[in-house]
């Protein structure tokens, strides 16, 4: 083999080129070598080959044999009917003949919607969450209910309700029938707003503003799993079978029947469970190990660690009644707060950022009377640059 | 193709304690794996589907026992093979030849896709690496396949083609050999068809 030859070549010569080929196809020692000593001969040539390479990785099949979409899922069906029928025949020998077969017949006719549901779950809910596009401004002015990819359900009021009901969907006043939803339906509720969703069963779930909550229509006969980033207070109707899992980006808690407050902004960086009463266990993704929280206790989560403390739980839900109780508190998260509460943007100097403060403000009021308040009690002045801008600063 | 995703770890455990969607799951991550291999060692169509629901179907039923993912697809080309094996040879028998053919050949088509590369640039690429493929034994190109494009272990191929690990090994060293001899051959022809 002479290294000369290939001194002009191009990444399509060598995808011509049969030691090159050999060399892709077997992986032998002998030529990986040899293509090592080509590139250092010729320096020039690193990126034809490597060019090459990758070519031949995304562009050459063998036996590329494929069954079409229609195919796949026609054996799927074939394939869950065979499944029924042999567990039919396990568990009972007596039915008639004449009943089985009709009973064939409709599971056969049932099969079908109910597969492609179940092609539709076999996606992760984290994986579908986190993989929707993201072009749902938080900023936006209507809470929006998307039922499906081309029915989506806009809210103007400032705290919809969301229930799932044996006929439908009734959002504030509106009837959604569950033919038109999608598995998967999403709740955005932007800052300034919030709703009140009653899952299918029967699960009440608070949601605090800017929050993005991804669940199933209908619930598996399994599990109960939902996705969350932002803030929510749920009560879990109990169901032993079922366990419940709220999936956020940083952790998943798994609960039987309990009351407790989730706050997981994917743009916080501190993530944080209530809990009200029963048990939850969490398992943080940073961590394999669970753990299990006891009313009136408080998980952190941060980048790499947590800590649990004793709290009064009761204030860490008074959000669901447009109350916020806070103690010692940085000026800036309860700025935050203020800013997704309300919808509007509030730029905090720096210099009192860290300025813990304890209190007890009515969300119920008007922005402009709260941000007195806070600037009478807090020694600070506030500004507002336009509608939806203020600036708070230290007062000389 | 091998997985190890959290995701696919997680559905791999789900799949082993009787979860439908996580069967479900992997039915239809596998079945073109499986579908592709069965019509390379010359089944027919319909038969391969067959006997892939078949297999499926028993898996269900049965304890699913498999130490990884990648334990799982071993089993599953291996549980192919074995039965489109009793299938073929059965009906090589009521076609008495006479002559003791080997039941199942293993072949492989090659597909350049038509990405960048223009359509005479792949004629050319396919034909090179069609006569490499044409200079190997069906066994070899068995072997092959199941080590470099379907990633298996030798322990793994070993098993399917009911040979010992290293026979497998060999198989593949004297692919190799073949190909590079061949070159050789070409060379002296060369010399020859000068000095003439």
């Amino acid at each position: 083999m002479q290294i000369e030859k290939y001194k002009n070549y191009t990444a399509t010569d060598f995808l011509k080129d049969k030691d090159f080929l050999r060399w892709q196809l077997l992986c032998g020692e002998e030529d990986t070598l040899f293509w090592n000593d080509v590139v250092e001969k010729y320096p020039v040539l690193r990126l034809p080959v490597e060019e090459a390479v990758t070519l031949y990785k995304e562009s050459i099949r063998f036996n590329d044999f494929s069954m079409s979409h229609s195919e796949i899922s026609e054996s799927a069906v074939s394939l869950q009917n065979q499944i029924r029928h042999k567990k039919k025949k396990r568990a009972s020998k007596r039915i008639a003949l004449a009943i089985s077969a009709v009973a064939a017949s409709i599971a056969i006719i049932l099969s079908l919607p109910l597969l492609f549901n179940k092609n539709d779950h076999v996606q992760d809910i984290s994986t579908f969450a986190q993989a929707l596009p993201d072009n749902n401004n938080l900023y936006s002015s209507d809470t929006k209910l998307i039922v499906s990819e081309n029915n989506t359900v806009v809210l103007n009021s400032s705290e919809s309700s969301i229930q799932y009901e044996e006929e439908g969907i009734k959002a504030d006043d509106n009837l959604i029938l569950k033919e038109e939803s999608a598995s998967y339906n999403q709740l955005i509720t932007p800052y300034g707003k919030r709703s009140v969703i009653t899952f299918s069963d029967g699960t009440k779930a608070w949601v605090n503003a800017g929050s993005r909550l991804v669940y199933p229509s209908e619930f598996d006969k399994r599990k109960r799993e939902i996705y969350v980033d932002g803030e929510i207070y749920i009560e879990v109707s109990e169901d032993k079978k079922r366990p419940f899992v709220i999936k956020t980006r940083q952790m998943n808690i798994e609960v039987l029947g309990t009351k407790f407050n989730v706050s997981a902004y994917e743009a916080d960086k501190v993530n944080s469970v209530v809990l009200l009463s029963g048990s939850v266990s969490i398992s943080p993704n940073t961590s394999n190990k669970n753990i299990i929280l006891k009313p009136d206790q408080k998980y952190s989560g941060f980048e790499d660690s947590h800590t649990i403390e004793n709290v009064d739980a009761d204030i860490y839900i008074l959000w669901t009644q447009r109350l916020y109780q806070f103690e010692s508190e940085k000026l800036a998260n309860i700025v935050t707060r203020l800013e997704r509460y309300y919808g509007i943007r509030i730029e905090c100097d720096a210099a009192i950022a860290g300025l813990k403060c304890s209190g007890k403000l009515d969300l119920k009021d008007d922005m402009n009377k709260l941000l007195e308040e806070l600037s009478r009690a807090l020694h600070v002045t506030y500004l507002q640059n336009s509608d939806v801008s203020y600036m708070i600063n230290a007062r000389y | 193709m091998n997985v190890s995703t959290s995701d696919h770890i997680i559905l791999f455990t789900r799949f082993k304690e009787g979860d439908d969607h996580a069967f479900s799951f992997f039915y239809e991550f596998y079945i073109n794996d499986l579908y592709a291999y069965g019509i390379s060692l010359g089944g027919e169509k319909e038969v391969v589907k067959d006997v892939v629901q078949d297999i499926f179907l028993n898996m269900y039923f049965e304890e699913k026992d498999f130490v990884s993912i990648d334990h799982l697809k071993y089993f599953l080309l291996k549980s192919l093979k074995n039965r489109l094996y009793n299938i073929y040879k059965s009906k090589a028998v009521s076609t008495t030849t006479g002559i003791s053919e080997e039941v199942l050949s293993f072949s492989i088509t090659t597909t350049v896709l038509d990405q960048i590369i223009d359509e005479e640039e792949r004629t050319l690429i396919k034909q090179q690496i069609d006569d490499l493929l044409s200079k190997l034994t069906s066994r070899q190109k068995e072997a092959i396949y199941l080590r470099f494009m379907q990633e298996l272990e030798y322990e793994e191929i070993a098993e399917i083609m009911n040979i010992t690990q290293h026979a497998a090994r060999k198989l593949i060293s004297r692919s190799l050999k073949r190909l590079k001899e061949d070159e050789h051959l070409l060379l002296i022809c060369l010399f020859m068809v000068i000095f003439h």
